[in-house]
């Protein structure tokens, strides 16, 4: 049954000339870069409007890219001065080596 | 951090010259940078610390080697990266190589056949919390490495692409490639977590 939805649905994209949801997924690094030249985008996005797995995808794929700078929040205290001015001096002594 | 061009050469032939100021305006003006980037790669302060002293020394032995072929920014983005994998691979108890097949989209005549969920508003509010921040950040570091790095300096230090495919040494399909299979690996499993909490 869930192959003869697939298939049904696959010949529906199709004959709209809709892009599979495939496509999408391939695009969707580029989309989200706003890269794609504008008639490619009106064509995801009708995909989009059109296939709530998609959709639903999009965004949560949207979102997890935008996790990674929220990421950076709180992520950890600064170095430490005292080490970095040990570093310096290790450095310093293995200059003169 | 000195971006601008002639700043960097200064900075360099400073180095070449094994001038003192050179070496700390080195420290100060990349030691912040490199540490954080070594943490998001190890997870751990300590490891990040030594690496980033290791990194310093090979970039003074080296400095006289450098040709300059990419910018010394680059170079010491590079220089870490490798000595964090390096140390990571050093650490690491060898495991089985994990499939990430499982966690990639499954189609069916070009059709989306999983029924994905859309944990975008949810992620908004849990945000808030440390612990959900843990979680993600736990995930990030099981990607393995070769997806993990591109995602690092892509979506986390948020530098070009071009920048990315430099330090790596990767062409820009591929960086692409990478970036995209680590957040289809995050995505999914964010969404397995969410389903189970």
């Amino acid at each position: 049954m869930r192959r003869l939805n697939a298939l049904m649905h696959g010949l529906l994209l199709r004959l709209f000339r809709l892009l599979t949801c495939r496509e999408v997924e391939e695009l969707s690094y580029d989309f989200l870069e706003d890269r794609l030249d504008p008639s490619l985008t009106r064509r995801l996005r009708r995909h989009l409007a059109a296939c709530p797995r998609c959709g639903r995808f999009m965004k949560s794929y949207k979102r997890t890219k935008e996790l990674g700078c929220v990421l950076k929040d709180g992520e950890r205290p600064p170095l430490d001065p005292a080490f970095k001015q040990e570093m310096l001096k290790f450095l310093l002594a293995e200059r003169l080596r | 951090m000195a971006s601008n061009h002639q700043e960097e050469k200064d900075l360099l032939e400073g180095l070449r010259q094994r001038r003192e100021d050179a070496y700390r305006r080195l420290v100060d003006g990349y030691s912040e940078k490199l540490y954080r980037l070594a943490c998001r790669i190890l997870r751990q302060e300590e490891d990040a610390r030594e690496v980033l002293q290791e990194v310093f020394v090979k970039v003074v032995q080296k400095i006289a080697d450098f040709q300059g072929d990419s910018s010394l920014y680059t170079w010491l983005y590079r220089v870490t990266v490798n000595e964090s994998l390096m140390r990571k691979r050093g650490l690491a108890v060898h495991k089985k190589e994990e499939s990430f097949e499982d966690l990639m989209p499954h189609y069916e005549f070009g059709y989306l056949a999983d029924n994905t969920k859309d944990w975008s508003r949810a992620a908004d509010e849990r945000f808030q919390s440390e612990e959900f921040r843990d979680l993600v950040r736990r995930l990030v570091d099981e990607l393995p490495d070769s997806l993990k790095t591109p995602y690092i300096l892509k979506d986390m230090e948020e530098l070009p692409e071009d920048k990315v495919c430099e330090i790596l040494e990767i062409s820009k399909p591929t960086m692409k490639n990478r970036v995209h299979r680590a957040r289809l690996i995050l995505r999914k499993r964010i969404e397995e977590a969410y389903a189970t909490a």
